[in-house]
């Protein structure tokens, strides 16, 4: 297991553990999401080879369109 | 193109050209700058403001949107007597009253696949302002910013969460001088085309100086970009308009990305 942050929480997870798994594991579809790890947003082409690492920062956020 | 300022521009300008790296050669270039803003709504129309007030020399101002009285709390250009007419047009007039420096376009259409070739050939601008206000035009115009070699300055604010940054074209790296911009992704490659968005934004509500901010930041970016100041690009920055906190993240590019790759 590894420790991985998201949203600024603490979680346990498996070592490993794609983006692509975390979110299935969060039950988030992946359409209404872009990713930050460790101040970087990884496209989502990527997420289901990106594997997480020990401590990584995660952020999920969704597009905001209004002007 | 104008090369030298007359006595009232000098001192128009003056605190503008008291900075340093701004300077008469930046005030120079804001003058000769020819720009795009697609949206007049709380964004555009701010945006448009300073950029005219700056003296940016020509403005294309696109929308094909009327000034609605639910816009006026936060849309501080129009006023009432506005109310039904299009947004670009009383953007333009107004403005151009203000600003004799700036030559203010308007351009009545929505932005569309079908009439943005034969616009943008038009009016060649050097850079777009996205100030839009719906997902798939943002699309658009990422599309346009790569297609036609434009650095975007973009923001978008739904409710309590704005959205800002600033995109350069792979192509245009190169041309842009005291700048160690790398390559990174667009629009597409953060939000591809089949994104979920949580909220229609027409749905969300939104506070004045909410849009404001963001359209301030784009404005900003937008004219350090045209005086030769160094920009962030590929960077996408996050306002959180209740806790009035920041957050920034780097704009990775998808190599698989089917807009910019």
């Amino acid at each position: 297991m590894i420790e991985i942050h998201i949203n600024g929480e603490s979680q346990q997870l498996a070592a490993n553990i794609t983006l692509a798994e975390i979110l299935a594991l969060k039950h988030i579809t992946p359409q209404s999401v872009a990713v930050v790890v460790n101040h970087t947003i990884i496209p989502r082409s990527q997420w289901s080879q990106h594997q997480c690492q020990a401590d990584d920062q995660l952020e999920f956020f969704s597009a905001v369109s209004g002007g | 193109m104008k090369t030298s300022l007359n006595d009232h521009q000098y001192i128009l300008y003056s605190k503008q050209m008291l900075l340093a790296d701004v300077s008469e050669q930046g005030q120079l270039a804001l003058l000769n700058a020819n720009v795009a803003v697609v949206g007049v709504g709380g964004l555009g129309q701010l945006v448009a403001q300073y950029l005219a007030a700056a003296g940016v020399g020509q403005i294309h101002l696109i929308d094909d949107d009327k000034v609605a009285l639910s816009n006026l709390p936060r849309q501080l250009l129009f006023n009432p007597t506005d109310i039904e007419s299009n947004k670009a047009h009383v953007a333009a007039d107004k403005l151009q009253q203000r600003n004799r420096d700036s030559k203010i376009s308007a351009h009545s259409i929505r932005l569309t696949s079908d009439n943005y070739q034969l616009l943008f050939n038009t009016i060649s601008p050097q850079a777009i302002f996205d100030c839009s206000d719906n997902f798939a035009t943002r699309q658009l115009i990422n599309r346009i910013a790569v297609e036609q070699h434009l650095p975007l300055f973009s923001a978008a604010i739904s409710a309590d969460q704005g959205q800002w940054f600033a995109y350069l074209p792979e192509s245009m790296l190169t041309k842009i001088p005291r700048t160690n911009t790398r390559p990174h992704g667009c629009y597409h490659c953060v939000f591809p085309a089949d994104s979920l968005l949580s909220q229609n934004c027409s749905e969300m509500g939104v506070l004045g100086p909410a849009v404001g901010i963001m359209a301030s930041m784009q404005a900003l970016a937008g004219m350090n970009y045209i005086v030769g100041r160094h920009v962030e690009f590929g960077v996408l920055h996050r306002f959180d308009a209740k806790r009035l906190s920041w957050s920034k993240a780097t704009m990775a590019m998808d190599k698989h990305c089917c807009v910019c790759r």
